[in-house]
Formats: C-alpha cells, sequence, structure tokens
C-alpha cells in the first residue's frame, strides 16, 4: 500500500503506452518552443509571438467589467504545441482564495476553446472551451441558479427552469467537440429543457486529472499575476482538436487547426448571488471574457504502416529529440521507425554489446560490467539535468517581513541558487519535512516542536540557503515536505549517476555526507551517510550511484486512526523526468494527505495540486523537459565557483571541457574535479552528452545500417535547433562539429561493421578523468533485491518484416528490483498523452 | 430533558425536565442492553424514561450526520422555547428523531430496525445516507447492517465533494442539499496557566496567512507565550474547512498538529483544551454557530468555559455579551462562511412514485415550520427565529442542489 502511489503512476503510463499504437506512430509533437525556455535562451523561440491584450479592446460590457484596466500577455501564440507558456497581467485587484463553497474574490479563468462563435465572428464560443472539469464552485459548467431573474437572455436555451423547490432553475451550458460531439445535461422533451443524467463537467473529452484550466489565478496587492499554463493539443485534449492538420485546398499548404485562448475574469460576485459560485460560462461571466488566437504546428504525419521498426532503448533524456527526429526519419524514403523504450542505460548498454541483435542503447556512460566492450559510442546529443522548482511567495505574516514582501505575497521566485551540499541535503531527507511530521526523528536531532534542533525546516528555511540567495528568501515561512526534498524519478539512470558525482565533487558537500555537521549544526540524515560508523545500516551509502535512494526506513505505525507511513507513501516516487517537470508546473508536490477510514480500502488521500500563488515544490527533471513545461530552474554552483543556469551557452560551455572516461575513450563526460571544469566560468555543471552506442559485431547488418541512418541523422540535421519536426527543440543545445565528427565515424564502423580502433575523444584536459570512482564500499554494500520470476518481455506492436527476435530482448533486458527499467513501452514517441495526474 | 454526552465530559443530570421533552420519547434502551443487541435484535414497546441521550427511536423519520447542526436540529424536532415561542418541527405530525454525533458506538433509528454503527459528523451522515437509498451495507464501529428505510435524512456542515462519482454535483442526482443556515468557522484558544492576552498580543485577532504559520509549525511563539495548535480528526467537517479556509489544503496533515495527542479533539467541544499547559495557549478551530449557541445557553452544556472565541481574518465574530448575536460581517466572508445543509433524498421529495408529502415539507424553505425555513418571517414561532438563537444565520442562497451518492 505504501508504494501505491507510485505503482498506479507507472501501471497509468503502462495502460498509456498500450493504448498508443505499438508501431504505426502519430506524430505527436512534444517539443516545446519558446515561452520561458531553458534559462533565459531564446534562441529557438519563437518568441516574436508574444501577444498583448486589454479588456477595453475586446470587452463590449467594459462598464460591467470586474477589471476595466486589464492588460493580458501571452508568451507566445504561433507555431505551439504541446507546451507550457506563461499568462500575465496587470490592472486586476487583490484576490480572495477559493473556499469549498465559492470560488473567492477577483481572479482570472484561464481556459482553452477551439471554436468560433457562431453569432459572435472574431469571438470564441463557449461551448467549445475545455472547462469546468475541476467541478468546484465557480468553475464548473452547470449550476443552480439563486434567482430566476437572473438568467440572461443568452442562457435562457440552456436552462431549465425551476418546478419546486427541490428542482430550482438550472443552467448548463454544453460542450461540443471538435468532432461534432456534444455533451450536454439538458434534452429538449416536447419543447421544453429538461435535464438528463449527463456529467457536463467529466466526460470522455476532459476530466479534473486531464484538463488544462486554470480555475483560479489570483493577483497582489498591486494587481498584477501571472500563471502558467499548459497548452495542449489534440493528442492531450481531442475534443479541442487543436493542431490537428488542416490542409489549404488552393495552395496544399498544411497547417495546425487553431484554437483560442480565453481568459474569464471573476468578480466580488456572480449577477444574482452573494459570491462567485456559478460558472464562468454563463453569459454574465463569460461576456467579459479577453480571447487570444492560438496557432499551432500541424501535428505531424504518420509512419506508414508495416515500414520497418527499429528500437531505441535507454535514457530518457533524449527522448524529447528523439519525438521530434521520428517523423522526419520514418518520412525519409526507405527509413525505418525508430520506437523508444526507457529504462536504465546500463541494461541497454549490456544488451547491445554483442552479436546478437539488440536495441540501439542510448547511454551517457561507458559500458562497465566486466565485459569487454565492443562497442561503438556516437554522440547524439548535448543536454542536462535540471532541477526545477515552482514556489509562491508566502511572507512571514508575523511581522517578519517588510511591507514591499508582503506586497509580494504570492508572486513566483523566479531563481534559486544551489551548492552541491544543498542538493545533498535535497537528496538525502535530511530536512526535518522531508520525514513524516509524526515519526521520530531524533536522528536529525529533532525533539519537539519547541527544541528541533540543528537541521533546517526545508530548504528555505536553512540559513545554508539564504546564506547564498536573495534576501527576499529570508523573509518567507513557506512549509511542505515538497520543498524539503526533491521529487525524482524511481529507477536507475545515468542522469542520477551524474548528479552524485556533482555533489561529490565539493568537498564541503562530501563533509557533510560524512557525517561533519555544517557551520550551522545540520548533520546528515546518518541513514544517507558515506561514512559506515554512523550509518545505522552499518553499511556506508555508496557513491555515486544511479539512483536516489530513499534509505531511511523511518515508518509512522499504523494506528486505528490511519495506516501506516513510510518514506516512500510521505514523499513518493515520480515515474520518469518528464512528469516530475510536469507536476512542477502543475504546482503538485505530491503531498500526502489524510487517511480515508471509509473507502475501499482505506487508503490515504492526496493533497491537491496547489494552485498558482500558493505553489511549493521542487523536483529533478532534464533540460528538454524543464523547456517543454517552461518551468524555472536553479543556478547551480559549478566547480568554477560560479552560479549557472542551464542555457545551450553554458551547456556548450560544459562541452568544451568535457573529459573521456579512462577505460574507454570514446565516452566522455563533464568531470567536475577535472582541471578544465574548474577553469570553465560558464559551464553547467549537469551537462551530459547522450550516445548512441551499437556493436559493429552484430551479425544483422540491415539493423546496424538502420542504427547508422540513425545517428547520421540525429548528429546532422537533427542538431539544427528549431521547432520544426526533425530539428532539435528546446532545452538540447546543438553539438559541437567535433562530436559530429566523432558521431559520423561511429556510424560508419557500425554500418561496415568494422571493429578497428576507436577515435580520439574531442578534449583531453589534464587531471582525473570521468572514471567511476566513490565513497563507501565499491561494491553494492546496499544489498539489492533480487529480482523473481520471469522477466517480462518488452511491449511492442505487431511483427514487422525487419522486427528483430523479441525473445532475446526479454531475457537480456533484466527487471531490477526498485524499478530498473521504469516503462517497457513500445512507444515511438515518448508524448505525454492526457496524463492523469 | 435531552443532555447531549460528549466524549469527554460528565452528563448533567437534567434540572427542570421540561415535560414537553418527556411526552414523546418512545423508547430508551439502556447501553448495556443496547451494545448487547448489537445487530438485528429489535427491542420495541419497553419504555423508559431515562434522561440521558438524545437517541430517541423514532417511529417517524430520522436524522444523522454533522455535530454543528446538531444541537440546533434537536431543539427543533423535540422542541425548544429558546426563541420565546414553542417550536416543535415535524413532519406532517410524525415526530423527527435527531442522533447525535458522538455518543454511543451504536444506535438503533427506527423501532424493529437493526443497531447500526452511529454516523458521526458530516461526512459520515451523507453515507448513511447514501446507504440507506442505495442499499449497500453500512460499517461504522465494527458494526455492519443494511440501513435501508432506518436513515432518512442527514445533517452536514459541508456541501458536494469535487470527486467525480462520488457526492459530486450531478442535476439529477439522488441526494438534494437543502441550505439550513449560515455558519462560520473562527478559532478558540485557551491560556494556560500565567498568561493572558497582553502576553500574545495579536491572538485574538489572527489573519489567515497567521493560522497557516501556527499550524504549519512555523510559529510557535506569539509574544511570550508558546502557542500549541489542535485538530479535530481528519473526517471532521470543521477541520476540513478550516484548514481549507487558512491555506493549508481541506485533506493535509500540517506540521504544527502532528501528534495523535493534538488532533483527535471532537468538534465544537472546549473540553478538548483539558488544561493547557501553563506558560502555553491552545488554539483549535470552533464553529462559531456552535459557540454562540453554547453560550447563550441554547444548548444544555455550555463547554466554553474559560476560552475566547478569536477574530479570524480580523472580524469578530459576534456581536453583543449577553446574548451573544453572530456577526453579519464576518459570516459573510467567503472565506470564513460557510453554508451548512439538511440532505434529503430527491425521490421522495420530488414528484414520483416515492413522493412523501411530510418529508417534503419538512425540508421544504418556504415553509416556515420546516427544518429550512430562513425567510422574511420575524415572527418567533418559526424555526428561523429558533436557528438564529443557535448561532445561524441566512444562508447565502436558498438554491438547493443536488449530489451523486458519497461512498
Amino acid at each position: 500500500m505504501q508504494h501505491r502511489s507510485v505503482s498506479r503512476r507507472s501501471t497509468q503510463s503502462a495502460v498509456r503506452g498500450l493504448g498508443a499504437l505499438g508501431v504505426v506512430a502519430a506524430v505527436l509533437g512534444g517539443v516545446a518552443a519558446g515561452g520561458l525556455t531553458v534559462g533565459a535562451d531564446r534562441a529557438q523561440a519563437a518568441s516574436g509571438s508574444e501577444v498583448v491584450v486589454t479588456a477595453a479592446a475586446q470587452d463590449a460590457d467594459i462598464l460591467t467589467a470586474p477589471f476595466p484596466n486589464l492588460t493580458v500577455t501571452v508568451s507566445q501564440t504561433t507555431d505551439l504545441q504541446a507546451q507550457g507558456i506563461l499568462v500575465s497581467w496587470t490592472g486586476a485587484s487583490r484576490s480572495t482564495p477559493p473556499s469549498s463553497q465559492s470560488g473567492g474574490a477577483n481572479y482570472l479563468q484561464i481556459a482553452q476553446c477551439w471554436g468560433d462563435d457562431p453569432d459572435n465572428p472574431g469571438q470564441p464560443d463557449r461551448r467549445t472551451c475545455q472547462y469546468g472539469a475541476v467541478a468546484a464552485p465557480g468553475a464548473s459548467r452547470d449550476s443552480v441558479r439563486s434567482d430566476p431573474a437572473s438568467v440572461a437572455a443568452e442562457d435562457e436555451q440552456f436552462t431549465v427552469p425551476a418546478s419546486g423547490f427541490a428542482s430550482p432553475t438550472y443552467t448548463s451550458i454544453p460542450f461540443i467537440a471538435r468532432n461534432g460531439e456534444v455533451i450536454s445535461s439538458i434534452d429538449q422533451v416536447d419543447g421544453a429543457n429538461v435535464a438528463n443524467n449527463s456529467n457536463v463537467n467529466s466526460n470522455k473529452f476532459f476530466t479534473k486529472l486531464t484538463t488544462n484550466e486554470v480555475s483560479w489565478a489570483g493577483s497582489g496587492d498591486d494587481g498584477t499575476g501571472s500563471a502558467k499554463f499548459e497548452i495542449q493539443t489534440a493528442a492531450q485534449a481531442p475534443g479541442l482538436g487543436c493542431g490537428e492538420p488542416v490542409t489549404d485546398t488552393a495552395t496544399g499548404v498544411v497547417t495546425g487547426a487553431s484554437c483560442w485562448l480565453v481568459i474569464i475574469p471573476r468578480g466580488t460576485a456572480d449577477v444574482g448571488e452573494s459570491t462567485n459560485i456559478r460558472s464562468g460560462l454563463f453569459w454574465d461571466a463569460w461576456k467579459h471574457n479577453i480571447a487570444v488566437k492560438l496557432d499551432f504546428r500541424a501535428l505531424g504525419t504518420r509512419c506508414a504502416l508495416g515500414a520497418s521498426e527499429r528500437q531505441l532503448a535507454g535514457s530518457e533524456l533524449v527522448s524529447a529529440a528523439i519525438a521530434s527526429w521520428q517523423p522526419a526519419l520514418c518520412a525519409a524514403s526507405g527509413g525505418s521507425i525508430y520506437s523508444s523504450i526507457t529504462g536504465a542505460e546500463s541494461d541497454a548498454a549490456a544488451a547491445a554489446n554483442g552479436k546478437a541483435t539488440a536495441p540501439l542503447a542510448l547511454t551517457s556512460r561507458a559500458l562497465d560490467n566486466g565485459t569487454t566492450d565492443s562497442l561503438r559510442y556516437a554522440p547524439i546529443a548535448l543536454t542536462g539535468v535540471a532541477l526545477s522548482f515552482a514556489i509562491d511567495r508566502f511572507p512571514d505574516a508575523f511581522g517578519g517581513a517588510p511591507q514591499d514582501a508582503l506586497n509580494r505575497s504570492q508572486l513566483p521566485f523566479s531563481s534559486m541558487k544551489l551548492t552541491p551540499r544543498l542538493v545533498a541535503k535535497l537528496l538525502t531527507n535530511s530536512y526535518l519535512q522531508s520525514l513524516p511530521y509524526s515519526s521520530d526523528r531524533t536522528h536529525l536531532g529533532y525533539t519537539s516542536a519547541q527544541d528541533p534542533g540543528h537541521n533546517a525546516q526545508n530548504l528555505t528555511s536553512d540559513p545554508d540557503f539564504l546564506a547564498i540567495n536573495d534576501p527576499e528568501w529570508a523573509y518567507q515561512a513557506i512549509t511542505s515536505p515538497a520543498i524539503a526534498d526533491l521529487l525524482v524519478p524511481q529507477g536507475r539512470s545515468d542522469a542520477a549517476w551524474a548528479v552524485w558525482t556533482y555533489v561529490l565533487s565539493d568537498a564541503d558537500a562530501v563533509k557533510f555526507l560524512s557525517g561533519t555537521p555544517d557551520p550551522w549544526g545540520m548533520k546528515v540524515n546518518p541513514w544517507s551517510s558515506i561514512t559506515a560508523a554512523i550509518n545505522p545500516s552499518g553499511t556506508a551509502l555508496t557513491l555515486p550511484r544511479d539512483n536516489f535512494p530513499k534509505a531511511d526506513p523511518v515508518e509512522v505505525p499504523a494506528n486505528d486512526q490511519a495506516g501506516a507511513v513510510n518514506l516512500v507513501t510521505w514523499r513518493p516516487y515520480t515515474a520518469d523526468f518528464d512528469t516530475a517537470a510536469y507536476l512542477t508546473l502543475r504546482g503538485d508536490g505530491q503531498v500526502l494527505g489524510s487517511w480515508d477510514l471509509l473507502a475501499t480500502p482505506p487508503k490515504y488521500t492526496k493533497t491537491a495540486r496547489d494552485l498558482p500563488g500558493f505553489q511549493k515544490v521542487m523536483s529533478v527533471t532534464d533540460t528538454a523537459s524543464a523547456a517543454r513545461y517552461a518551468v524555472v530552474t536553479a543556478a547551480l554552483r559549478n566547480p568554477s565557483g560560479v552560479f549557472v543556469t542551464p542555457t545551450t551557452q553554458s551547456l556548450l560551455a560544459a562541452a568544451a571541457v568535457m573529459t573521456p572516461n579512462t577505460k574507454q575513450s570514446q565516452v566522455f563526460g563533464f568531470d567536475p574535479t577535472s582541471t578544465g571544469a574548474k577553469g570553465a566560468a560558464d559551464a553547467y555543471p549537469l551537462a551530459m552528452p547522450v550516445f548512441a552506442a551499437a556493436s559493429p559485431t552484430m551479425t544483422d547488418a540491415a539493423v546496424r545500417a538502420s542504427y547508422a541512418a540513425f545517428i547520421r541523422y540525429a548528429s546532422t540535421t537533427g542538431q539544427t535547433p528549431g521547432t520544426v519536426l526533425g530539428q532539435l527543440p528546446d532545452g538540447y543545445a546543438p553539438m559541437p562539429t567535433a562530436w559530429r565528427a566523432l558521431a559520423e565515424s561511429a556510424a560508419a564502423a557500425i554500418a561496415s561493421g568494422s571493429t578497428g580502433s576507436t577515435s580520439r575523444p574531442p578534449t583531453s584536459t589534464s587531471g582525473s578523468t570521468n572514471t567511476s570512482s566513490g565513497f563507501g564500499a565499491t561494491d553494492t554494500s546496499v544489498p539489492q533485491p533480487e529480482a523473481t520470476g520471469d522477466p517480462a518481455g518488452a511491449l511492442a506492436g505487431p511483427v514487422t518484416k525487419d522486427d528483430p527476435d523479441m525473445g532475446l530482448v526479454s531475457s537480456v533486458v533484466p527487471l531490477v528490483g526498485g524499478g530498473g527499467i521504469a516503462a517497457l513501452l513500445a512507444i515511438p514517441l515518448i508524448a505525454r498523452i492526457r496524463r492523469p495526474l | 430533558m435531552l443532555a447531549l454526552l460528549r466524549v469527554g465530559r460528565m452528563p448533567l443530570p437534567p434540572s427542570g425536565c421540561r415535560p414537553e421533552y418527556k411526552k414523546w420519547i418512545t423508547v430508551k434502551i439502556r447501553k448495556a442492553v443496547a451494545l448487547s443487541a448489537a445487530i438485528g435484535v429489535a427491542i420495541a414497546g419497553i419504555s423508559l424514561s431515562v434522561p440521558a441521550n438524545a437517541d430517541p427511536v423514532s417511529p417517524g423519520y430520522s436524522i444523522v450526520g454533522s455535530d454543528t447542526l446538531q444541537d440546533a436540529v434537536n431543539a427543533l424536532v423535540n422542541g425548544t422555547s429558546i426563541s420565546g415561542t414553542f417550536v416543535r418541527v415535524t413532519a406532517g405530525g410524525n415526530p423527527v428523531g435527531s442522533f447525535d454525533a458522538t455518543g454511543s458506538a451504536a444506535i438503533q433509528l427506527k423501532p424493529g430496525g437493526p443497531y447500526i454503527g452511529r454516523p458521526s459528523g458530516s461526512g459520515d451522515g451523507k453515507k448513511a445516507l447514501s446507504r440507506a437509498l442505495d442499499g449497500n451495507n453500512w460499517a461504522k464501529n465494527n458494526i455492519t447492517a443494511n440501513v435501508v428505510g432506518q436513515v432518512d435524512l442527514a445533517r452536514s456542515s459541508s456541501g458536494a465533494s469535487t470527486t467525480t462519482g462520488n457526492g459530486d454535483i450531478n442535476a439529477s442526482g439522488p441526494l438534494v442539499f437543502i441550505p439550513f443556515g449560515r455558519d462560520a468557522v473562527s478559532y478558540a484558544f485557551r491560556f494556560g496557566a500565567g498568561k493572558t492576552l497582553a502576553d500574545a498580543p495579536g491572538l485574538d485577532s489572527l489573519s489567515a496567512a497567521q493560522l497557516l504559520q501556527i499550524f504549519n509549525g512555523v510559529t510557535t511563539t506569539i509574544g511570550t507565550v508558546t502557542v500549541v495548535p489542535k485538530l479535530p480528526q481528519a473526517s471532521s467537517g470543521t477541520r476540513q474547512f478550516f484548514l481549507g479556509a487558512i491555506g493549508a489544503g481541506s485533506t493535509s496533515n500540517p506540521a504544527g498538529v502532528p501528534d495523535a495527542a493534538t488532533t483527535t479533539t471532537v468538534e465544537n467541544d472546549g473540553g478538548a483544551f483539558g488544561t493547557p499547559a501553563a506558560g502555553t495557549v491552545q488554539i483549535f478551530p470552533f464553529s462559531a454557530a456552535s459557540w454562540i449557541a453554547q453560550v447563550n445557553g441554547a444548548t444544555p452544556i455550555n463547554t466554553t468555559g474559560v476560552a475566547a472565541l478569536g477574530s479570524a481574518g480580523g472580524t469578530a465574530p459576534f456581536t453583543g455579551t449577553s446574548p451573544l448575536v453572530p456577526n453579519s460581517a464576518f459570516y459573510s466572508s467567503t472565506t470564513w462562511g460557510r453554508d451548512v445543509y439538511i440532505i434529503a433524498p430527491a425521490a421522495k421529495i420530488l414528484p414520483g412514485a416515492s413522493f412523501d408529502q411530510d418529508l417534503a415539507d419538512l425540508v421544504d424553505p418556504t415553509k416556515t415550520s420546516s427544518l429550512t425555513y430562513f425567510g422574511a418571517s420575524a415572527s418567533p414561532a418559526t424555526s428561523k427565529a429558533v436557528k438564529l438563537r443557535f448561532g445561524f444565520l441566512t444562508p447565502s442562497t436558498t438554491a438547493t442542489f443536488r449530489t451523486n451518492y458519497f461512498s
């Protein structure tokens, strides 16, 4: 039961994977473009499409508008795909948050709609909006009306008149999908409106878990505010059909179907009510809407059925790039469909290292399992790990904050700095709030609420953090387990290895992990210590490692009021890096709720995600996902002592000083202990290359040729930054020329099957190289659970003519306890499809 | 005299039992007998005049659920003169039995009916009524029983849920929520020995952000006083509403209130304070209507003692001193105010095969003699007048709404 949230998430992604077409892939653009890109780099952004609109220009009924001076800026309106954008505004008023019986006061609602209003050309049709799924007061499609006289004339056709106190006046706005299907809870019977039993708020087109509507977005004292908005294409919202290809019959040009972004301002109360409790689609609220046209990239062409399918397996970091390259590759004559399986890179490399036909491995580190490495490694992407966050200001309400800090309450923080020691604290459950509140936390120095010891409650109250960050952080009083640790994925990855390597490169962080208190007396959680003597398990934590263990076995025992809570119940894993960024966008810290005694079976509920203005969550993700969801990323202190955020420039600066692995010179990486790294002031310390690796000894020449074609495309055309299919998405830096040359020679070797000497790495600086040395016992001192049972086969679509024998793959790629293979799916594209989060 | 048995308090013996309460008490079962006859044993026709709990077995209609409304509903269905005139609400002459949220673990609602686990709070009330209509068993306090025909109405201090298919709004749904009145939630506080309000300036007027910091454990001291926050148990409607109002999230477990010692208090009961330790002040959420009703003597027992009710958000919850009068400025706040409801089966109050005129009139807000009346009449002979004395104000809307079953 403790793993409920974890397993449910994995199961759901597995289910969605099965739902996605195994072989034939509708290309679903998963590429971010513009908006808040990685860091401040807008090179790939369609930055010219920012739009500013005002209520004065759009609202014909401005005299009754809640905010006559409202001005809204939308960060990107063209070339859109499934991504995040930023909506910001001025001219509103200080908001009141919603309650269980009221939608709040003075706020904005944001929704995505697809159709034009036939009665009001140039305006969106409220019946086409994805709105109401939240089903909270003020945020539904239908409601009863307290006063029949308050029903506007335009709502009459959607209204059932009252018939007695138990059947009050009822208005319900139907939803009309792009394909013409209508969801309505009102029928016409003998010319009169009658309620039927349909649920207009949760239906086949949208539910509370899939909707992207923002039901409440508040403003500060100065009437300004902003909110991230998740743009959905036809893949995530089929009822809206945004981005579906539309061919102009005259010119033959294919564009994506356009949609609307609609902002509905709400004042202090609905007409005829004492508070905001009725639908924002009812005419009296809807008539004040401000709308912006959204132009979408056409969702790409399908790959033809029956074309040969090739498997790629391993790194999740390159998924977004493969999603962009894949349709261009299969559209080329003789092109294959490259379907991607995400899992532990080391497993994929091990599987590829031999004569048997195996998926093309995608890895960032060299194979290191004791066998002879016959792989040829081709660099195909330069990306990185990002620590993303969504933290809104909550200044101390007891006089600890100056007035201007109080005035900025609820506005989001846009930057933070982290050192390796801070990252170590976040990864080792050393902050008090990262352990269950009613658990025994004496091993962190905590005695009672009055005597909490020297370990800080969470990151924002840690003097170590406050010392290097903007002084405004010191005025905050934010509490949440989600800022006492990082949302991390389960499973093994090279990205985890890179994060731990970064942490270990810093003497302060190593001292902290060894058990020495930091200058303010904070001590590492001993269960995660690298010193065996203080680690209660008797063995030290082996670092670096390729996963993010939750090592503390703390548990709040079950009682008759509630079930047990252990660390994984308290702080669940995410499924992957993409999910972590998505949760950060939505402000969902995965915080545990209360025990539902009357559920069957009784279980813990989850606290709902925070509204914009009240968000507090941090996560480990990759730079491509961070760019796509437009989440803010932390600046990390690099070995040169400079705090750097991930941008194209900082990734390239890190690439310039990457050093080769001592045992496998084809593979290089950013070694924070190397001299070059210490001299690179602009380098982002978590930059990572991704290599495609295959063995020239593989017997199937056709497969090797396909792999070589993939590598050649990825390393040349695929490195052109842009938002067009086939190009390099935001969050990746185009590879240096030297890398491309290496990729070409590796591709040639793989294609020809020659096992000649490998070429030199692009840089060779003196100093220590990217080895796998670490601290603690070198072997698996933390015993890994044994996998039992038959390993599950990889899930794939129907067999095509060039399919490899999947039986070999399934036996070579083991399922390791702890979720070694996070999602064995044959999804050709890693695209987010209607996540139920 | 109906004395309310609450956990942790000795029941007061009735003083001057009013004859009008006695005359309709039909069946009283002694506790020991009740517990031993846990399942399916009907004991009818035994008439004992016992003074104790408000658990009459009712040959008419039964109503269970929320603690917040129970005092007012009890008074209305049992008959009360609190408004100056005797008021008793019946369903076409049939008595209505209102069952407390707390008391014995098992109750028998109707003669010949099963003993069931007592629904305790709004959530239980919604679910018990749903089970009475959909025929599934009601399991509570280790007693599982079929309650079809046993539960007729529910009291609730919270509205619809937002979970699809589980108590969410459905215009054709089987449950109808009828506004009963408007309550508001503030916080009560009581000092331990040696400290007074002068030592903790501002404690009597905390904002939502300040309350959030206290319940999150960020702020543990105000002035020279240590602050100890407490909360009712997880399914309490008052707890969920209060946590939602201060921004902690209605289903959360805030950091400042982690242990069993601070989270299992009953709702709206000053006994939860116990004796605060010297140098500390305890605070926990409290319904303003319940507070006002207790201080005004409308309820049989006043648990408030030496505690005080704070002005959440800076607005006083009541005005006056004797009697206390609810402050409409506080009650109308969308943050702190909440409508409370009576829940009825849609099939029985809408035209159709199951239509029950008596039940419909019992909950019809247009009828001055119904439970839910809060109209324009100023007559003390209406249920409105009684509810005002119990600290409720006019609900923000009289529009009813329908939901799906709660599970």
